[in-house]
């Protein structure tokens, strides 16, 4: 099957600043479009990204990929951690844009987590490797 | 109903706390946005689900920033520039400041 992922890439403040002054003059002068692709994210710095992506943060995505739970109580009940927990770290993934929260199949008020965009690998792009982590793997 | 197209849509993850969106819509040339441009320059805290910083462009202030958020919406500080990089330099100096502080 065919790899659909995430990109993960990274630019200090003041680079990602001063591309974005560039991006900003362009679409000003030019009317040049300057919108990101929704498969890459930007982070500041690998610390930073480290910090936020922990290993139960990974399996929320695998599961999420895998078994399409239709809740956070699903998805917790899957990974066998408390509800409360796994709900803190699906509203930080949202926030992230790593996920999003539709409306459940089964058409209940509860919302069910989804990946941003049907996305089956991570691939981090650190200043001097690449890893990729794919889902099936990780679940 | 005004329709805007967003022309520019950049966004940096500083942190598990801290989310920068830069935002710029063509609208409709109004009294609102008389050049045709809406900018929104936004510094999210994503743990506490607040901006903590604003800068947007509408009248009748201009370019201004709301950096007291969440506390103070009403506060604005208006910028004397008029030009959309300065504008855009001022949001990301004031960015780094709060980062470096809060982060």
């Amino acid at each position: 099957m065919k790899i659909k992922p995430l990109k993960i890439t990274f630019e200090s403040i003041d680079t990602f600043a001063v591309k974005s002054r560039t991006a900003l003059q362009n679409v000003i002068q030019n009317k040049k479009s300057a919108v990101q692709k929704k498969d890459v994210l930007v982070w500041a710095s690998v610390e930073a990204y480290q910090q936020f992506m922990s290993d139960q943060k990974y399996t929320i995505l695998a599961v999420i990929y895998k078994y399409r739970p239709q809740s956070v109580y699903q998805l917790a009940k899957i990974l066998n951690r408390a509800q409360q927990n796994v709900a803190r770290d699906c509203d930080l993934l949202e926030r992230h844009g790593l996920i999003k929260f539709e409306q459940s199949e089964n058409g209940r008020k509860v919302k069910a987590p989804q990946l941003i965009f049907e996305y089956n690998a991570i691939i981090v792009y650190l200043p001097s490797v690449t890893y990729k982590v794919e889902f099936e793997e990780a679940a | 109903m005004n329709k805007s197209l967003i022309i520019m849509d950049q966004i940096l993850d500083i942190s598990e706390r801290f989310r920068v969106e830069l935002k710029v819509y063509e609208v409709k040339s109004s009294m609102k946005y008389p050049d045709g441009i809406k900018v929104r320059f936004v510094l999210i805290d994503v743990i506490r689900k607040v901006p903590r910083l604003l800068l947007d462009n509408h009248s009748p202030y201009g370019f201004h920033i709301h950096e007291d958020l969440p506390k103070n919406k009403e506060m604005r500080r208006k910028l004397e520039m008029t030009d959309y990089i300065e504008a855009l330099d001022e949001f990301w100096r004031l960015t780094k400041v709060i980062t470096n502080n809060e982060n």
